[in-house]
């Protein structure tokens, strides 16, 4: 009995956590280079009450009696799944259309990993993004550029005042992991490395199943509205009935506590 | 008279016990693979008094403490819902994805993989999945990974390995493990499945009825009221029995 009540509690815990889950999604419905995440759920130990192939009497039992402890979830997970892509017009917004990541210096040093390409020139003209992080590797536009074309390899080239030529200043490079499901996501669409994620690769775009560069465009978030709408009725109805399933147990209980007058 | 408590009270317990089994069918709904467990009480209509193993006249005979009851998993399969995500692996028909040690693996049809830290494909929680020659499967660190039917897995048009999935002769004899994954007595041969298709990016769902499971729930409640009631009714006549009769 008692145990029916915990049992439901950690259904109705997993349902809270799915939820959470859910309504982030749903908040990040346009959100730059967001990636969805999934709730991933497993049973929890089961207590062996009988062991199969025990005797009761003179009859051999053929299955055992194993009662479950309930739910656990096990991982919540990043769905890397491509975005749609929105065309911006503006020359420093980068899709990668495919594989990595573009590579953030932190103002501690590390680097942090994103999927957002909204990139903007800071005061001394570096390319940053929306909070000022500096793009690996650094590269600097002048400030009398007139044309900054980037193309699908990453390569950074610009037509200044003074040069009509076109000038080359750098190479855009990706990042790439053999788990990015394993990235630690920190918020303001970046991603760290963990243990599971492993150490990345960095590489040219367009090489060695680094996806291309894209400019003019930027990614959209991967989450779709009516599924994770669709997730959350389910959420919600799997809620009520481990609710009803306290409920039973707490009636139960009252009857229990009413065979003594 | 005090044995007939003693009925009433192991009822009971019967059915605490199958409530909590209820709950956790529910508990599981949205853990894909699952599968929904039923409690039932064959052994109770066959206690030892039945058995012929104690003289049905011996009113000595001891009636069982607890329930005799046996959990049966219901391997129907779930639903299977769509997620695109390419490590997702359903099991259309009979059989099972085999992870873990290759020398005591378990069993599971939960297909919702990751690509661990070294590129194995695993489960959630880190069991390797394995393949046909009973090794973790290692992905390419890039490409795109397409599985077919029959379980092979490529990435570019170069086969990796093939996914062990096996339908054991006997599914009565697995027991349950947690993580949704099943273990397979030792004697028991995994042969490779016949009759089974993968599909990529598919999730299959819990099997759990909740509409049944709520149904069972408010039954499995009136017969802990009714036999409650029973208890109450012994209790007095009991109670008549000690109070009433001694009196005279």
């Amino acid at each position: 009995m008692i145990r029916a009540l915990f049992t439901a509690a950690t259904g109705m815990q997993a349902q809270q956590l799915n939820l959470d889950v859910i309504a982030n999604n749903l908040a990040n419905v346009n959100t730059t280079g967001f990636k969805r995440s999934r709730v991933d759920f497993q049973d929890l130990l089961y207590q062996t009450m009988r062991p199969a192939g025990t005797r009761s009497g003179s009859t051999e039992i053929a299955t055992g009696v194993q009662v479950g402890h309930g739910t656990r979830p096990v991982a919540t997970q990043k769905i890397f799944a491509q975005g749609n892509f929105q065309q911006t017009e503006n020359p420093l917004d980068l899709v990668i259309e495919g594989e990595g990541f573009f590579q953030l210096a932190r103002p501690d040093g590390t680097i942090a990993y994103t999927r957002a390409g909204a990139f903007k020139r800071d005061s001394q003209g570096q390319l940053v993004n929306s909070d000022g992080l500096v793009l690996q590797p650094a590269l600097t536009i002048p400030a009398d550029a007139q044309n900054i074309s980037i193309g699908t390899d990453g390569t950074v080239s610009v037509i200044t005042a003074s040069s009509p030529n076109p000038q080359q200043l750098g190479q855009i490079q990706l990042a790439r992991f053999v788990n990015p499901a394993g990235l630690n996501a920190i918020g303001r669409n970046l991603f760290l490395t963990t243990q599971a994620s492993g150490t990345p690769t960095t590489g040219n775009a367009g090489q060695q199943g680094f996806g291309s560069v894209g400019q003019g465009f930027l990614e959209s978030s991967n989450v779709s509205v009516v599924e994770e709408m669709v997730n959350m009725i389910a959420a919600q109805r799997a809620f009520e009935v481990n609710s009803k399933a306290i409920k039973t147990a707490d009636e139960m209980l009252a009857l229990a506590n009413n065979v003594t007058r | 008279m005090v044995s007939g408590l003693g009925t009433a009270a192991s009822a009971m317990d019967a059915q605490s016990e199958r409530l909590a089994v209820l709950a956790n069918n529910l508990a599981n709904v949205a853990a894909a693979g699952f599968k929904a467990e039923h409690l039932s009480f064959v052994q109770l209509l066959t206690s030892p008094r039945a058995a012929g193993s104690v003289p049905p006249t011996d009113p000595a005979a001891p009636l069982p403490s607890r329930p005799l009851g046996r959990t049966k998993t219901d391997f129907s399969p779930g639903v299977l819902r769509d997620t695109g995500n390419p490590l997702d692996l359903a099991i259309e028909g009979r059989g099972f994805f085999v992870v873990g040690s290759p020398t005591d693996p378990r069993l599971t049809r939960a297909g919702g993989f990751i690509r661990g830290r070294d590129g194995a494909l695993t489960t959630p929680d880190g069991a390797p999945v394995l393949d046909t020659r009973r090794r973790p499967i290692l992905l390419p660190d890039r490409g795109a990974i397409e599985v077919d039917d029959a379980g092979t897995i490529s990435a570019e048009g170069s086969t990796i390995a093939t996914l062990w999935i096996t339908d054991p002769p006997r599914v009565d004899a697995l027991t349950r493990d947690g993580g949704t994954r099943f273990k397979a007595p030792a004697t028991l041969d995994l042969p490779p499945a016949t009759n089974a298709q993968v599909r990529q990016g598919a999730l299959e769902m819990a099997n759990v009825n909740p509409v049944l499971t709520l149904v069972e729930m408010v039954d499995a409640m009136r017969v802990y009221e009714a036999s409650q009631r029973a208890a109450r009714g012994v209790d007095e006549t009991l109670s008549h029995a000690v109070n009433d009769i001694a009196r005279v």
